[in-house]
């Protein structure tokens, strides 16, 4: 049993990760009674993977930050229809899929009217260094694959997002996550291969 | 027998039990560009996970737009209501013959000096401490809707001592109330009185 100064320390500690992780479900109900201090640490949790789907869904293009701000603001605004607490991680993923969605078919309406869009653009604006260049073409590779590997894919790349709570956010078993995983990986390998490939035939000619 | 592909991703991830490195092993006598592949697989996760990684750094920065959500909604509010003219105005009479706050006596003509309140509120709390919790109860009770995180400088000067400013600022807080609406009318002697409105209007929603 832990006593004394050291025991309270880590109850107040735990009482604290308590109060603040997002993730738990008492956070997440009191989230959706509006009250607003579970709103913020239901976010802050939540808000790193939130980002990872919409850069697998956003047109490439616009500002994640943009995105991201549109999406927080709907959460504020909606936290309160949620059904079940337990059901989290899948309702903040459809709104973020439908933010990205809406911006993507804003943008396409306007490419359409201005006539002005000429192909993929860079995801990173300003000068892209050599160490860089190959991460930067892996991502825009990966708008290549189909959705269904491409947010697997990116959503195993944010910090502690596990098969399970990837299954979680796309209503997938975790088996059905991994086998995506492995085959978006696999593609991209060849993707890039090709690629490669392509790049040295054009260099030989020229 | 296990897919391939899964083992590599297994053993990126960090998932690999000993059953799969053995599976890895086995395949590896077969097809020893399995090794290969691997470090591919491995190099592009890394370089890909690290691009996700910056890019979703500025979720960091996002915050949950609690206030402004608020303060959105009542200037919708507050544009909603302003089109029932006549209406506005008798709500915010109601708020000021309702609400007005302990120990102050008049309300009639502009900034009440707080030097008139004749009682003090919580008299054993700073300012500071009653502030605190004036918003924590408050919000709890529903009457604190959101605070203005920007303040309104009125005048800023050097004080007394010469070691600080003085500054008058305006703090904003959005508040909620239930209020009773009147309209007013005249009494047989015809004097001004509040009477009560017997029917609301339903054309527009209730604030």
């Amino acid at each position: 049993m832990v006593t004394g100064t050291f025991g309270r320390r880590i109850w107040k500690n735990r009482r604290r990760a308590l109060r603040l992780d997002g993730s738990s479900e008492g956070v997440v109900e009191s989230a959706i009674r509006r009250d607003p201090e579970a709103i913020r640490a239901l976010w802050r949790e939540h808000r790193g993977w939130v980002a990872g789907v919409l850069l697998a869904h956003k047109s490439s293009e616009v500002d994640l930050e943009d995105l991201l701000q549109e999406v927080a603001l709907t959460v504020v605004r909606r936290i309160h229809e949620v059904q079940d607490a337990g059901a989290i991680r899948g309702w903040l993923r459809t709104v973020a899929l439908n933010a990205a969605r809406a911006d993507g078919r804003r943008r396409s309406r306007r490419r359409r009217l201005d006539g002005a869009y000429r192909g993929v653009h860079p995801v990173a604006s300003g000068g892209v260094d050599d160490a860089r260049e190959e991460a930067v073409r892996l991502l825009e590779l990966t708008r290549l694959l189909d959705e269904k590997y491409r947010e697997p894919l990116i959503l195993r790349c944010v910090r502690g997002m596990s098969y399970r709570q990837i299954g979680e956010a796309m209503g997938l078993p975790e088996t059905t996550v991994e086998t995506r995983i492995a085959r978006g990986r696999r593609m991209l390998r060849e993707l890039f291969a090709r690629q490669e490939r392509r790049a040295q035939a054009g260099e030989d000619r020229s | 027998m296990i897919d391939r592909d899964v083992l590599i991703t297994r053993v990126i991830d960090g998932e690999a039990s000993a059953e799969d490195w053995s599976a890895l092993h086995a395949i590896a006598r077969e097809d020893p560009e399995i090794w290969s592949d691997l470090a591919t697989a491995q190099q592009d996760a890394a370089e890909l996970c690290a691009m996700v990684r910056e890019l979703g750094a500025c979720s960091e920065r996002v915050e949950a737009p609690i206030v402004e959500h608020a303060a959105q909604g009542l200037h919708v509010r507050l544009r909603r209501a302003a089109m029932w003219g006549g209406w506005l105005a008798a709500a915010a009479m109601a708020l000021s013959w309702g609400m007005r706050v302990p120990g102050v006596g008049s309300q009639s003509a502009g900034l009440i000096p707080m030097s008139e309140a004749k009682e003090r509120v919580l008299p054993e709390l700073s300012p500071e401490e009653a502030f605190r919790v004036y918003i924590t109860n408050g919000a709890r009770s529903g009457r604190v809707v959101a605070i203005d995180p920007d303040l309104e400088v009125i005048s800023a000067r050097p004080s007394e001592d010469g070691e600080s400013f003085e500054v008058l600022f305006v703090r904003r807080i959005v508040e909620r109330a239930d209020i009773e609406l009147y309209r007013l009318g005249q009494d047989e002697l015809g004097n001004i009185v509040r009477l009560p409105v017997d029917e609301l209007p339903v054309a527009e929603p209730s604030f």
